[in-house]
């Protein structure tokens, strides 16, 4: 734990040196990433135009959603997004850095493969998602509860926790097979089907994409529970879920570990 | 010759990475019927909302998702990496043109993609068969091939100005995102833009991403007052952009210093 702990603090000193380097990326990233918002924003905008509501909730009530995804997002961002990114040109033998460290390093190597790098667009996905949630409950007129408060913010943990462990699992495959840049982007577009309403899953997909592989903690359980429409004791099953989907992607990495093929050794 | 051997061998190379189309085409397809699912809640027993049916719906999404793999087709990330690289300078001593290079890789790797999302759409057609309605004329079909072919040119010369752009800024990742923020907003990818509010759609006429997926879309869907007007209006955008690019690619190359030559 200590040589993981000091491994961390010398990483994220060096990427705090690179980002006061390359200023300019963050700049970018202020102007463009809230356009994703925007563009989020803009449909629902459409949809409510078009339909009045929508399956039980208002305008606002539907903000809600992506603003509990871009606070997610902004948090795997600036916790392990790159890192795990990385990853794959890693296992390929395609970065000046190689796999190799992460074997022969005494700290864990799902945990060295996994945080070390912060992507600084997630401080703007951060803003930018809780000052939706803001201004979603405030314009609404949503009343919150402390517990619902409380219960929101630890939600909000269990998908970041579920966001990680997906991504791990698609990153596992790399050490499959060699050129699988795709599975970055389809993590993402998986994701983005956790900002749709609960109940717009219907037969078996309502029971994988709210139960199996949880991916509603994404976005609309989050909103469901800050609008009081889901007990906050339904998060006792949804712990249960994250847990084993972590201990299975655990063994599936390891599983996995035992595919690679070092180039420099 | 040249041209049609890059082609082969990139077809060889995305044969062989065929997992990887898989899950290009997967990309596709998700967003799609996330999209596809909502605007048919939204819908409920409705029999349209803004003129379209639930078997429009269905077609404007998914078909605008297998338009990808004939009109669509990314490669201003390569072109942009190759000059940043000094992979242009190869290029630049051998009569191959730059761009029509990664242009013509790109079209290689749709061919594999179109042939691997088949399955897909057969699968889809046959599931959704009672809700699609689609007239067909030797007019509608010329005029469909006409619009498709000027989709994909405008599209081409987007991505080869925005690759050229790496000419002068060091993270062409900006551009392009810039470029897919528009291509989303303007280009009827969320939803159909007779459905957007009217400031978006005043501004979709004057830019060229309306008439790169979206016109062909309604062409397809028959909901369209004139192909040959929206035609015509493809034309215009081909004809601007294109000396848009011969500019852009003559002053970057006069700012372009290669090590080596």
């Amino acid at each position: 734990m200590k040589n993981f702990l000091r491994f961390l603090l010398r990483s994220y000193q060096l990427e705090i040196k690179r980002l006061a380097v390359y200023r300019a990326t963050l700049i970018i990233a202020v102007i463009t990433m809230p356009m994703w918002t925007v563009i989020q924003l803009l449909f629902v905008e459409t949809l409510f135009t078009q339909s009045g509501s929508f399956i039980g909730y208002g305008k606002y009530e539907a903000y809600l959603f992506f603003g509990s995804y871009r606070i997610i997002q902004g948090l795997t961002n600036l916790i392990f997004q790159k890192r795990i990114f990385e990853l794959k040109y890693l296992i390929r033998g395609e970065s000046s850095e190689t796999f190799d460290q992460a074997i022969l390093k005494p700290i864990d190597s799902q945990l060295f493969s996994s945080v070390g790098r912060i992507n600084i667009t997630g401080i703007v996905h951060l803003i930018v998602g809780i000052g939706l949630i803001i201004f979603s409950v405030i314009k609404g007129g949503i009343e919150v509860s402390i517990l619902q408060s409380f219960s929101f913010i630890y939600t909000l943990l269990l998908g970041l926790t579920l966001w990680y462990t997906t991504l791990i699992f698609v990153r596992c495959f790399n050490f499959w097979f060699e050129e699988l840049d795709s599975t970055d982007q389809l993590h993402r577009e998986t994701m983005a089907l956790g900002r749709n309403p609960t109940s717009i899953y219907k037969g078996m997909w309502n029971i994988l994409i709210n139960l199996v592989i949880p991916l509603t903690l994404i976005g609309s359980i989050p909103a469901d529970i800050l609008l009081g429409k889901k007990s906050p004791y339904i998060l006792i099953v949804y712990t249960g879920v994250v847990l084993l989907l972590l201990y299975l992607v655990r063994k599936l990495w390891l599983f996995s570990l035992k595919k690679y093929s070092s180039f420099s050794s | 010759m040249k041209y049609l051997r890059v082609f082969l061998i990139s077809l060889q190379s995305s044969i062989q990475y065929r997992v990887n189309t898989i899950g290009w085409v997967l990309v596709g397809i998700v967003p799609s019927v996330s999209f596809i699912t909502i605007w048919l809640v939204a819908l409920g027993n409705g029999s349209d909302i803004g003129g379209f049916a639930k078997g429009d719906f269905m077609l404007y999404f998914f078909f605008g998702t297998i338009s990808w793999y004939v009109i669509g087709g990314t490669f201003s990330y390569h072109e942009g990496k190759a000059i940043k690289d000094g992979d242009i300078n190869k290029f630049l001593l051998r009569p191959i043109n730059f761009t029509f290079n990664f242009f013509l890789r790109e079209q290689a790797w749709k061919v594999t993609a179109l042939v691997l999302a088949l399955p897909f759409t057969i699968f889809f057609l046959i599931l959704f068969w009672h809700d699609i309605h689609l007239q067909w004329s030797f007019i509608k079909i010329i005029t469909l091939l006409f619009s498709v072919l000027a989709g994909a040119t405008i599209f081409a010369l987007l991505q080869a100005i925005i690759g050229l752009s790496a000419f002068w800024v060091t993270d062409i990742w900006s551009v392009i995102e810039a470029d897919d923020i528009l291509m989303i907003l303007f280009g009827g990818r969320i939803a159909p833009l007779v459905l957007m509010p009217s400031l978006v759609q005043n501004i979709a006429d004057f830019l060229p991403y309306k008439y790169v997926f979206y016109t062909p879309l309604m062409i397809f869907l028959d909901k369209t007052s004139s192909g040959f007007l929206d035609i015509q209006k493809q034309i215009i955008c081909i004809v601007v952009l294109i000396p848009i690019y011969v500019l852009i690619w003559k002053a970057g190359l006069r700012r372009y210093e290669g090590i080596g030559i």
